[in-house]
Protein backbone atom coordinates (compact mmCIF):
# COMPACT_ATOMS: atom_id res chain seq x y z
CA UNK A 1 0.00 0.00 0.00
CA UNK A 2 2.94 1.89 0.98
CA UNK A 3 0.68 5.19 2.63
CA UNK A 4 1.01 6.70 5.64
CA UNK A 5 -1.42 6.76 8.00
CA UNK A 6 -1.82 8.98 11.46
CA UNK A 7 -4.31 8.41 14.30
CA UNK A 8 -4.62 10.90 16.77
CA UNK A 9 -6.54 9.53 20.08
CA UNK A 10 -6.38 9.64 23.87
CA UNK A 11 -7.00 6.24 24.47
CA UNK A 12 -3.94 4.25 24.84
CA UNK A 13 -5.82 0.66 24.17
CA UNK A 14 -8.07 2.18 21.23
CA UNK A 15 -4.85 3.86 19.99
CA UNK A 16 -3.38 0.01 20.23
CA UNK A 17 -6.55 -1.62 18.59
CA UNK A 18 -6.85 0.49 15.56
CA UNK A 19 -2.96 0.58 15.14
CA UNK A 20 -2.75 -3.12 14.84
CA UNK A 21 -6.45 -3.77 12.60
CA UNK A 22 -4.14 -0.77 10.10
CA UNK A 23 -1.26 -3.00 10.00
CA UNK A 24 -3.20 -5.84 9.81
CA UNK A 25 -5.44 -4.21 6.33
CA UNK A 26 -1.82 -3.75 5.03
CA UNK A 27 -1.02 0.21 5.82
CA UNK A 28 1.89 -0.82 8.00
CA UNK A 29 3.23 2.96 7.99
CA UNK A 30 0.90 3.69 10.88
CA UNK A 31 2.33 6.53 13.75
CA UNK A 32 0.17 7.51 16.61
CA UNK A 33 -0.24 10.88 18.94
CA UNK A 34 -2.17 11.02 22.44
CA UNK A 35 -3.28 14.37 22.31
CA UNK A 36 -4.16 17.28 19.72
CA UNK A 37 -0.84 18.97 19.69
CA UNK A 38 1.17 16.36 19.10
CA UNK A 39 -1.10 15.76 16.22
CA UNK A 40 -0.65 18.12 14.68
CA UNK A 41 3.20 18.14 14.86
CA UNK A 42 3.41 14.53 13.69
CA UNK A 43 1.53 15.54 10.69
CA UNK A 44 3.62 18.31 10.23
CA UNK A 45 7.03 16.40 10.44
CA UNK A 46 5.58 13.10 8.34
CA UNK A 47 3.35 14.18 5.73
CA UNK A 48 0.90 11.38 6.49
CA UNK A 49 -1.53 10.56 3.10
CA UNK A 50 -4.63 9.93 5.69
CA UNK A 51 -5.33 10.84 9.49
CA UNK A 52 -7.62 9.18 11.85
CA UNK A 53 -9.21 11.66 14.43
CA UNK A 54 -11.21 11.20 17.83
CA UNK A 55 -13.78 12.99 18.66
CA UNK A 56 -12.60 13.36 22.06
CA UNK A 57 -9.41 14.80 22.59
CA UNK A 58 -8.11 16.11 25.82
CA UNK A 59 -8.79 19.74 26.21
CA UNK A 60 -9.86 20.02 22.69
CA UNK A 61 -12.04 17.76 19.55
CA UNK A 62 -11.44 16.07 16.60
CA UNK A 63 -13.33 18.79 14.73
CA UNK A 64 -11.01 21.32 16.07
CA UNK A 65 -7.87 19.18 15.36
CA UNK A 66 -9.95 18.68 11.55
CA UNK A 67 -10.56 22.39 10.82
CA UNK A 68 -6.49 22.94 11.82
CA UNK A 69 -5.06 20.29 9.53
CA UNK A 70 -7.37 21.71 6.94
CA UNK A 71 -5.97 24.76 7.67
CA UNK A 72 -2.40 24.00 7.64
CA UNK A 73 -3.22 21.57 4.36
CA UNK A 74 -5.71 22.50 2.05
CA UNK A 75 -8.78 20.64 1.30
CA UNK A 76 -7.79 17.81 -0.81
CA UNK A 77 -4.41 16.12 1.25
CA UNK A 78 -4.18 14.62 3.68
CA UNK A 79 -7.55 12.53 3.58
CA UNK A 80 -9.16 12.84 7.57
CA UNK A 81 -11.56 10.66 9.28
CA UNK A 82 -12.88 11.47 12.21
CA UNK A 83 -14.17 8.45 14.53
CA UNK A 84 -15.94 8.50 18.01
CA UNK A 85 -17.37 6.10 20.46
CA UNK A 86 -21.03 7.56 20.22
CA UNK A 87 -22.58 7.99 17.19
CA UNK A 88 -24.60 11.54 16.63
CA UNK A 89 -25.89 12.41 13.18
CA UNK A 90 -25.39 16.35 14.36
CA UNK A 91 -21.87 15.31 14.67
CA UNK A 92 -21.84 13.70 11.20
CA UNK A 93 -22.75 16.94 10.07
CA UNK A 94 -20.08 18.92 12.20
CA UNK A 95 -17.79 16.39 10.57
CA UNK A 96 -18.92 17.12 6.70
CA UNK A 97 -18.21 20.76 7.47
CA UNK A 98 -15.30 20.70 8.99
CA UNK A 99 -13.48 19.52 6.19
CA UNK A 100 -13.65 15.38 7.24
CA UNK A 101 -13.68 13.40 4.43
CA UNK A 102 -16.06 10.82 6.33
CA UNK A 103 -17.20 10.06 10.15
CA UNK A 104 -17.44 7.06 11.53
CA UNK A 105 -18.32 4.76 14.58
CA UNK A 106 -15.54 3.10 16.66
CA UNK A 107 -15.74 -0.36 16.50
CA UNK A 108 -13.92 -3.37 18.32
CA UNK A 109 -13.39 -4.84 14.74
CA UNK A 110 -12.85 -1.36 13.44
CA UNK A 111 -14.45 -2.74 10.49
CA UNK A 112 -16.23 0.66 9.57
CA UNK A 113 -12.85 2.66 9.86
CA UNK A 114 -10.94 0.34 7.57
CA UNK A 115 -13.92 0.37 4.95
CA UNK A 116 -13.98 4.30 4.91
CA UNK A 117 -9.87 4.75 4.96
CA UNK A 118 -10.11 1.49 1.56
CA UNK A 119 -12.62 4.46 0.17
CA UNK A 120 -10.33 7.49 0.03
CA UNK A 121 -6.81 5.30 -0.54
CA UNK B 1 -37.19 47.62 -11.52
CA UNK B 2 -36.51 44.60 -13.26
CA UNK B 3 -32.79 45.40 -11.83
CA UNK B 4 -34.15 44.99 -8.28
CA UNK B 5 -35.70 41.81 -9.37
CA UNK B 6 -32.77 40.21 -11.07
CA UNK B 7 -30.90 41.14 -7.46
CA UNK B 8 -33.65 39.45 -5.48
CA UNK B 9 -33.88 36.28 -7.95
CA UNK B 10 -29.80 35.94 -7.68
CA UNK B 11 -30.47 36.33 -3.70
CA UNK B 12 -33.07 33.81 -3.77
CA UNK B 13 -31.35 31.35 -5.70
CA UNK B 14 -28.19 31.63 -4.21
CA UNK B 15 -30.07 31.05 -0.53
CA UNK B 16 -31.67 27.76 -2.24
CA UNK B 17 -28.24 26.40 -3.40
CA UNK B 18 -26.99 27.04 0.22
CA UNK B 19 -30.52 25.64 1.70
CA UNK B 20 -29.84 22.49 -0.91
CA UNK B 21 -26.03 21.92 0.47
CA UNK B 22 -27.38 21.64 4.04
CA UNK B 23 -30.18 19.37 3.56
CA UNK B 24 -27.51 17.67 1.22
CA UNK B 25 -25.21 17.17 4.09
CA UNK B 26 -27.69 16.60 7.00
CA UNK B 27 -29.01 13.93 4.80
CA UNK B 28 -25.29 12.57 4.45
CA UNK B 29 -24.91 13.06 8.38
CA UNK B 30 -28.25 10.89 8.77
CA UNK B 31 -27.38 8.02 6.64
CA UNK B 32 -23.58 7.80 8.12
CA UNK B 33 -25.07 7.73 11.56
CA UNK B 34 -27.87 5.07 10.10
CA UNK B 35 -25.02 2.93 8.66
CA UNK B 36 -23.17 2.95 12.11
CA UNK B 37 -26.24 2.12 14.26
CA UNK B 38 -27.21 -1.00 12.11
CA UNK B 39 -23.25 -2.62 12.60
CA UNK B 40 -23.33 -1.32 16.27
CA UNK B 41 -26.46 -3.22 16.88
CA UNK B 42 -25.42 -6.27 14.54
CA UNK B 43 -22.01 -6.23 17.03
CA UNK B 44 -24.36 -6.11 19.86
CA UNK B 45 -26.47 -9.16 18.60
CA UNK B 46 -23.48 -10.68 18.47
CA UNK B 47 -21.96 -10.19 21.33
CA UNK B 48 -25.21 -11.14 23.04
CA UNK B 49 -25.18 -14.77 21.42
CA UNK B 50 -21.32 -15.08 22.79
CA UNK B 51 -23.06 -14.00 26.26
CA UNK B 52 -25.75 -16.82 26.12
CA UNK B 53 -23.16 -19.41 24.74
CA UNK B 54 -21.00 -18.93 27.58
CA UNK B 55 -23.39 -19.17 29.98
CA UNK B 56 -24.50 -22.13 28.68
CA UNK B 57 -21.14 -23.46 28.80
CA UNK B 58 -21.25 -22.26 32.61
CA UNK B 59 -24.60 -24.66 33.22
CA UNK B 60 -22.88 -27.98 31.25
CA UNK B 61 -19.60 -27.09 33.50
CA UNK B 62 -21.34 -27.12 36.79
CA UNK B 63 -23.25 -30.57 35.91
CA UNK B 64 -20.48 -32.19 34.17
CA UNK B 65 -18.16 -31.62 36.82
CA UNK B 66 -20.74 -32.88 39.68
CA UNK B 67 -20.86 -36.24 37.79
CA UNK B 68 -17.52 -36.18 36.85
CA UNK B 69 -16.45 -35.73 40.10
CA UNK B 70 -18.59 -37.67 41.67
CA UNK B 71 -18.73 -40.94 39.82
CA UNK B 72 -15.02 -42.15 41.03
CA UNK B 73 -15.62 -40.98 44.49
CA UNK B 74 -18.97 -43.66 44.37
CA UNK B 75 -16.09 -46.12 43.77
CA UNK B 76 -13.99 -45.59 45.95
CA UNK B 77 -16.24 -45.11 48.99
CA UNK B 78 -17.64 -48.50 48.09
CA UNK B 79 -14.52 -50.56 47.34
CA UNK B 80 -13.36 -49.20 50.96
CA UNK B 81 -16.56 -50.44 52.20
CA UNK B 82 -16.68 -53.77 51.37
CA UNK B 83 -12.95 -54.41 52.42
CA UNK B 84 -13.70 -52.89 55.54
CA UNK B 85 -17.02 -55.00 56.48
CA UNK B 86 -14.62 -57.87 55.49
CA UNK B 87 -16.29 -59.03 52.32
CA UNK B 88 -12.78 -59.38 50.89
CA UNK B 89 -11.44 -61.78 53.77
CA UNK B 90 -10.45 -60.74 57.57
CA UNK B 91 -9.31 -57.17 58.11
CA UNK B 92 -7.14 -56.34 61.26
CA UNK B 93 -7.95 -53.70 63.95
CA UNK B 94 -5.36 -51.87 62.63
CA UNK B 95 -6.06 -52.60 59.09
CA UNK B 96 -9.99 -51.63 60.00
CA UNK B 97 -8.55 -47.98 61.90
CA UNK B 98 -6.53 -46.92 58.50
CA UNK B 99 -9.70 -47.86 56.22
CA UNK B 100 -12.35 -45.89 58.85
CA UNK B 101 -9.72 -42.49 58.30
CA UNK B 102 -10.45 -43.23 54.50
CA UNK B 103 -14.23 -43.70 54.65
CA UNK B 104 -14.51 -40.68 56.93
CA UNK B 105 -12.44 -38.11 54.47
CA UNK B 106 -14.13 -39.66 51.15
CA UNK B 107 -17.46 -38.41 53.31
CA UNK B 108 -16.05 -34.99 53.67
CA UNK B 109 -14.51 -34.91 49.88
CA UNK B 110 -18.34 -36.01 49.00
CA UNK B 111 -20.02 -32.71 51.02
CA UNK B 112 -17.40 -30.90 50.30
CA UNK B 113 -18.35 -30.97 46.79
CA UNK B 114 -21.82 -31.16 46.90
CA UNK B 115 -21.23 -27.63 49.09
CA UNK B 116 -18.96 -25.96 46.24
CA UNK B 117 -21.70 -26.75 43.44
CA UNK B 118 -24.20 -25.87 45.48
CA UNK B 119 -22.23 -22.25 45.93
CA UNK B 120 -21.92 -21.86 42.22
CA UNK B 121 -24.90 -22.78 41.27
CA UNK B 122 -26.24 -19.91 43.95
CA UNK B 123 -23.87 -17.29 42.33
CA UNK B 124 -24.87 -18.55 39.14
CA UNK B 125 -28.34 -17.95 39.74
CA UNK B 126 -28.87 -21.46 38.66
CA UNK B 127 -29.88 -22.45 41.98
CA UNK B 128 -33.84 -23.92 41.50
CA UNK B 129 -36.38 -23.79 43.89
CA UNK B 130 -39.59 -25.72 44.62
CA UNK B 131 -41.44 -23.96 46.59
CA UNK B 132 -44.67 -24.34 48.26
CA UNK B 133 -46.60 -24.12 51.38
CA UNK B 134 -44.87 -25.99 54.02
CA UNK B 135 -45.91 -26.61 57.80
CA UNK B 136 -42.64 -25.39 59.04
CA UNK B 137 -43.16 -26.57 62.72
CA UNK B 138 -43.85 -30.23 60.91
CA UNK B 139 -40.58 -30.06 59.40
CA UNK B 140 -39.01 -28.75 62.57
CA UNK B 141 -39.97 -31.64 64.71
CA UNK B 142 -39.07 -34.23 61.57
CA UNK B 143 -35.46 -33.18 61.75
CA UNK B 144 -34.88 -32.67 65.23
CA UNK B 145 -35.86 -36.53 65.87
CA UNK B 146 -33.10 -37.07 63.39
CA UNK B 147 -30.65 -36.05 65.41
CA UNK B 148 -31.91 -37.25 69.18
CA UNK B 149 -29.65 -40.04 68.98
CA UNK B 150 -26.46 -37.84 68.67
CA UNK B 151 -27.33 -35.75 70.99
CA UNK B 152 -28.14 -38.78 73.29
CA UNK B 153 -24.88 -39.95 73.03
CA UNK B 154 -22.88 -36.67 73.93
CA UNK B 155 -25.27 -36.01 76.78
CA UNK B 156 -27.04 -32.56 75.54
CA UNK B 157 -30.76 -32.01 76.11
CA UNK B 158 -32.93 -31.14 72.81
CA UNK B 159 -35.39 -28.94 73.39
CA UNK B 160 -38.15 -27.87 70.99
CA UNK B 161 -40.68 -24.84 71.35
CA UNK B 162 -43.20 -24.22 68.43
CA UNK B 163 -45.43 -21.24 69.34
CA UNK B 164 -47.67 -21.09 66.13
CA UNK B 165 -50.79 -21.19 65.14
CA UNK B 166 -50.07 -20.31 61.20
CA UNK B 167 -46.88 -22.44 60.29
CA UNK B 168 -47.11 -22.21 56.74
CA UNK B 169 -44.53 -20.60 55.13
CA UNK B 170 -43.85 -20.39 50.84
CA UNK B 171 -40.04 -22.42 50.98
CA UNK B 172 -38.28 -24.92 49.29
CA UNK B 173 -38.67 -27.87 51.53
CA UNK B 174 -35.08 -29.37 50.47
CA UNK B 175 -33.59 -26.40 51.22
CA UNK B 176 -34.88 -25.76 54.63
CA UNK B 177 -34.39 -29.24 55.59
CA UNK B 178 -30.31 -28.63 54.98
CA UNK B 179 -30.95 -25.03 56.59
CA UNK B 180 -32.16 -26.66 60.13
CA UNK B 181 -30.26 -29.40 60.07
CA UNK B 182 -26.78 -27.18 58.82
CA UNK B 183 -27.90 -25.47 62.23
CA UNK B 184 -28.66 -28.02 64.81
CA UNK B 185 -25.35 -30.36 63.55
CA UNK B 186 -23.42 -26.83 64.23
CA UNK B 187 -24.63 -26.38 67.06
CA UNK B 188 -23.84 -30.53 68.61
CA UNK B 189 -20.43 -29.90 67.29
CA UNK B 190 -19.16 -26.60 69.60
CA UNK B 191 -21.43 -27.23 72.49
CA UNK B 192 -20.04 -29.89 75.39
CA UNK B 193 -22.98 -29.35 77.99
CA UNK B 194 -26.07 -28.35 78.73
CA UNK B 195 -28.66 -27.92 76.29
CA UNK B 196 -29.60 -27.56 72.09
CA UNK B 197 -33.36 -25.36 71.23
CA UNK B 198 -35.02 -25.52 68.52
CA UNK B 199 -38.11 -23.06 67.75
CA UNK B 200 -40.56 -21.94 65.44
CA UNK B 201 -42.99 -18.78 65.99
CA UNK B 202 -45.35 -16.69 64.51
CA UNK B 203 -44.46 -13.52 63.26
CA UNK B 204 -47.01 -11.39 61.13
CA UNK B 205 -46.10 -11.85 57.43
CA UNK B 206 -43.38 -14.27 58.45
CA UNK B 207 -42.42 -17.82 60.30
CA UNK B 208 -39.34 -16.99 62.97
CA UNK B 209 -36.86 -20.04 63.60
CA UNK B 210 -34.13 -20.17 65.90
CA UNK B 211 -31.54 -23.20 66.76
CA UNK B 212 -30.27 -21.54 70.18
CA UNK B 213 -27.48 -23.51 72.21
CA UNK B 214 -25.11 -23.37 75.65
CA UNK B 215 -21.94 -24.34 73.69
CA UNK B 216 -18.80 -22.18 72.91
CA UNK B 217 -19.65 -19.43 71.41
CA UNK B 218 -18.28 -17.14 68.85
CA UNK B 219 -15.64 -14.46 69.49
CA UNK B 220 -18.00 -11.36 68.50
CA UNK B 221 -14.90 -10.17 66.37
CA UNK B 222 -15.84 -13.22 63.64
CA UNK B 223 -19.32 -12.45 63.83
CA UNK B 224 -19.37 -10.20 60.64
CA UNK B 225 -17.56 -12.65 58.93
CA UNK B 226 -19.51 -15.47 60.18
CA UNK B 227 -21.50 -15.91 56.83
CA UNK B 228 -18.36 -15.46 54.41
CA UNK B 229 -17.36 -18.64 52.41
CA UNK B 230 -14.75 -20.97 53.67
CA UNK B 231 -14.37 -19.13 57.43
CA UNK B 232 -13.95 -21.78 60.07
CA UNK B 233 -13.85 -20.70 63.57
CA UNK B 234 -10.92 -21.50 65.73
CA UNK B 235 -11.30 -23.88 68.65
CA UNK B 236 -11.36 -27.25 66.34
CA UNK B 237 -10.80 -28.51 69.92
CA UNK B 238 -11.78 -31.60 69.65
CA UNK B 239 -14.91 -31.49 66.76
CA UNK B 240 -16.13 -34.62 65.90
CA UNK B 241 -16.36 -34.00 62.09
CA UNK B 242 -14.68 -31.07 59.64
CA UNK B 243 -16.86 -28.91 58.20
CA UNK B 244 -16.44 -27.78 54.97
CA UNK B 245 -16.41 -23.97 55.58
CA UNK B 246 -19.68 -23.31 53.18
CA UNK B 247 -22.30 -24.31 55.66
CA UNK B 248 -23.55 -21.17 56.56
CA UNK B 249 -22.60 -19.18 53.42
CA UNK B 250 -24.88 -21.58 51.27
CA UNK B 251 -27.63 -21.19 54.41
CA UNK B 252 -27.27 -17.25 53.98
CA UNK B 253 -27.79 -17.47 50.44
CA UNK B 254 -30.96 -19.67 50.70
CA UNK B 255 -32.17 -17.40 52.92
CA UNK B 256 -31.86 -14.42 51.18
CA UNK B 257 -33.17 -16.18 48.21
CA UNK B 258 -36.20 -16.75 49.94
CA UNK B 259 -36.34 -13.02 50.56
CA UNK B 260 -35.92 -14.42 54.19
CA UNK B 261 -33.41 -12.75 57.15
CA UNK B 262 -30.85 -14.48 59.27
CA UNK B 263 -29.27 -13.04 61.90
CA UNK B 264 -26.63 -14.62 64.78
CA UNK B 265 -26.45 -13.91 68.40
CA UNK B 266 -24.09 -15.41 70.67
CA UNK B 267 -20.65 -14.33 73.04
CA UNK B 268 -17.95 -16.58 73.85
CA UNK B 269 -18.81 -19.62 76.05
CA UNK B 270 -22.12 -17.86 76.62
CA UNK B 271 -23.62 -20.19 73.65
CA UNK B 272 -24.86 -19.09 70.63
CA UNK B 273 -28.57 -18.38 68.83
CA UNK B 274 -29.32 -18.19 65.29
CA UNK B 275 -32.40 -17.05 64.10
CA UNK B 276 -34.30 -17.19 60.68
CA UNK B 277 -37.41 -15.65 58.74
CA UNK B 278 -39.23 -17.26 56.18
CA UNK B 279 -41.88 -15.17 54.67
CA UNK B 280 -45.82 -16.13 54.42
CA UNK B 281 -47.40 -15.72 51.22
CA UNK B 282 -51.14 -15.71 50.99
CA UNK B 283 -52.69 -17.19 47.32
CA UNK B 284 -51.88 -13.31 45.71
CA UNK B 285 -48.31 -13.00 47.03
CA UNK B 286 -47.70 -16.42 46.06
CA UNK B 287 -48.09 -15.42 42.77
CA UNK B 288 -46.22 -12.28 42.77
CA UNK B 289 -43.59 -14.78 44.46
CA UNK B 290 -43.36 -16.42 41.41
CA UNK B 291 -44.10 -13.22 38.91
CA UNK B 292 -40.72 -12.40 40.67
CA UNK B 293 -38.93 -15.26 40.33
CA UNK B 294 -39.29 -15.45 36.57
CA UNK B 295 -38.57 -11.80 36.12
CA UNK B 296 -35.38 -12.82 38.10
CA UNK B 297 -34.52 -15.86 36.22
CA UNK B 298 -35.02 -13.89 32.76
CA UNK B 299 -32.84 -11.69 33.41
CA UNK B 300 -29.79 -13.97 35.34
CA UNK B 301 -30.17 -16.21 32.26
CA UNK B 302 -30.19 -12.98 29.93
CA UNK B 303 -33.49 -14.24 28.40
CA UNK B 304 -36.19 -11.89 27.14
CA UNK B 305 -39.85 -11.61 29.18
CA UNK B 306 -42.38 -9.73 28.68
CA UNK B 307 -45.41 -8.82 31.03
CA UNK B 308 -48.60 -7.69 29.81
CA UNK B 309 -50.08 -5.44 32.08
CA UNK B 310 -54.36 -5.70 31.24
CA UNK B 311 -56.40 -3.07 32.77
CA UNK B 312 -60.33 -2.86 32.40
CA UNK B 313 -61.24 0.85 32.33
CA UNK B 314 -62.22 2.84 35.76
CA UNK B 315 -61.75 0.31 38.58
CA UNK B 316 -63.68 2.21 40.83
CA UNK B 317 -66.74 2.30 38.83
CA UNK B 318 -66.99 -1.18 38.41
CA UNK B 319 -66.61 -2.21 42.11
CA UNK B 320 -69.17 0.96 42.91
CA UNK B 321 -71.66 -0.68 39.74
CA UNK B 322 -70.70 -4.32 41.01
CA UNK B 323 -69.68 -3.99 44.26
CA UNK B 324 -66.28 -5.41 45.17
CA UNK B 325 -66.61 -9.37 45.53
CA UNK B 326 -68.52 -9.11 41.76
CA UNK B 327 -66.02 -6.45 40.41
CA UNK B 328 -62.54 -9.24 42.21
CA UNK B 329 -64.43 -12.06 40.23
CA UNK B 330 -65.42 -10.11 36.72
CA UNK B 331 -61.16 -9.43 36.94
CA UNK B 332 -60.37 -13.30 37.81
CA UNK B 333 -62.92 -14.55 35.32
CA UNK B 334 -61.12 -12.50 32.30
CA UNK B 335 -57.96 -13.57 33.58
CA UNK B 336 -58.76 -16.39 33.07
CA UNK B 337 -59.60 -15.82 29.30
CA UNK B 338 -56.59 -14.94 28.24
CA UNK B 339 -55.06 -18.03 30.22
CA UNK B 340 -57.20 -19.89 28.23
CA UNK B 341 -56.09 -17.90 24.68
CA UNK B 342 -52.01 -18.21 25.40
CA UNK B 343 -50.37 -20.86 23.64
CA UNK B 344 -47.16 -21.13 25.39
CA UNK B 345 -47.60 -23.81 27.98
CA UNK B 346 -44.97 -21.49 30.39
CA UNK B 347 -47.39 -18.59 29.59
CA UNK B 348 -49.34 -17.86 32.90
CA UNK B 349 -51.68 -15.43 34.10
CA UNK B 350 -51.95 -13.49 37.62
CA UNK B 351 -55.04 -11.53 38.43
CA UNK B 352 -54.77 -8.72 40.72
CA UNK B 353 -57.02 -6.36 42.75
CA UNK B 354 -57.04 -3.98 39.70
CA UNK B 355 -54.95 -5.61 36.71
CA UNK B 356 -54.37 -8.61 35.50
CA UNK B 357 -51.28 -9.82 34.18
CA UNK B 358 -50.30 -12.12 31.33
CA UNK B 359 -47.01 -13.36 31.92
CA UNK B 360 -44.63 -14.31 28.72
CA UNK B 361 -41.36 -15.87 29.20
CA UNK B 362 -38.79 -16.41 26.49
CA UNK B 363 -41.44 -13.68 24.46
CA UNK B 364 -39.42 -10.51 23.03
CA UNK B 365 -41.32 -7.10 22.78
CA UNK B 366 -42.42 -7.08 19.44
CA UNK B 367 -44.12 -10.95 19.57
CA UNK B 368 -45.81 -9.61 23.02
CA UNK B 369 -47.37 -6.72 21.24
CA UNK B 370 -49.13 -9.47 18.97
CA UNK B 371 -49.86 -11.58 21.37
CA UNK B 372 -51.49 -8.26 23.14
CA UNK B 373 -53.73 -7.62 20.75
CA UNK B 374 -55.15 -10.78 19.99
CA UNK B 375 -55.77 -11.09 23.70
CA UNK B 376 -57.19 -7.83 24.09
CA UNK B 377 -59.81 -8.76 21.01
CA UNK B 378 -60.72 -12.21 23.02
CA UNK B 379 -61.51 -10.33 25.75
CA UNK B 380 -63.86 -7.98 23.56
CA UNK B 381 -65.43 -10.60 22.39
CA UNK B 382 -66.25 -12.43 25.73
CA UNK B 383 -66.91 -9.22 27.72
CA UNK B 384 -69.77 -8.51 24.56
CA UNK B 385 -71.91 -11.41 25.45
CA UNK B 386 -71.76 -11.12 29.48
CA UNK B 387 -74.26 -8.28 30.20
CA UNK B 388 -72.94 -7.23 33.06
CA UNK B 389 -69.27 -6.30 31.75
CA UNK B 390 -71.07 -3.77 29.76
CA UNK B 391 -68.48 -0.90 30.55
CA UNK B 392 -65.30 -2.68 30.68
CA UNK B 393 -62.77 -1.25 28.33
CA UNK B 394 -59.99 -3.47 28.41
CA UNK B 395 -56.21 -2.03 27.65
CA UNK B 396 -52.86 -3.08 28.15
CA UNK B 397 -49.32 -2.39 28.44
CA UNK B 398 -46.14 -4.17 27.87
CA UNK B 399 -43.13 -4.33 30.15
CA UNK B 400 -40.49 -6.46 28.59
CA UNK B 401 -36.96 -7.21 29.44
CA UNK B 402 -34.86 -5.99 28.53
CA UNK B 403 -35.86 -3.26 26.36
CA UNK B 404 -38.10 -1.90 29.65
CA UNK B 405 -35.71 -2.09 32.20
CA UNK B 406 -32.18 -4.38 32.77
CA UNK B 407 -32.97 -4.70 36.96
CA UNK B 408 -35.48 -6.68 38.89
CA UNK B 409 -36.20 -3.46 40.57
CA UNK B 410 -36.53 -1.27 36.56
CA UNK B 411 -39.12 -4.29 35.88
CA UNK B 412 -41.31 -4.34 38.94
CA UNK B 413 -41.30 -0.43 38.67
CA UNK B 414 -42.97 -0.79 35.50
CA UNK B 415 -45.41 -2.82 36.03
CA UNK B 416 -46.28 -0.98 39.04
CA UNK B 417 -49.34 -2.04 41.49
CA UNK B 418 -51.85 -4.37 39.61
Amino acid sequence: MGKKILVVDDNEIDLLIIRRYLIQAGYLDVITAGDAGDGIQKAKAEQPDLVVLDTLLPGTSGFEVCQALRRQFGPQHPKIVIVTGSIDAVDAVKARKVGADDYCAKTSDCAPLLEAIKKLM
Amino acid sequence: MTQDWEQKCKGLEAELAQAKQEIEIGSWGLTKTNEAIKYLYKELDKKNKELQALDRLKTDFINTVSHELRTPLTTIREAIAQVFDGIHGQTTVAQRDFLLMCLSDVDRLRRLIDDLLDMSKLEAGMFKLARQQIDIVALARDIVSFFYPAAKATNIELRERYNATEPFAYVDRDSIVRIFTNLIGNALKFTDKGYIEVSVIDKPGSVECAVADTGRGIDENEIPRLFNKFEQFGRHRGTKEKGTGLGLSITKSIIDLHRGKIWVESALDKGTTFTFTLPKYNEQQVQVEHLRDVIRDAIRQGVPLSILVFSTGDIDAHRRRLGPGRAAAVIRELAQVVKQNLRRQSDGVIAGDAKFLAVLPGTDKPRSVNVGDRMTQCLVDHIAKNRDMAGVEISYTGVSYPEDGQTEKEIEEHIGEF
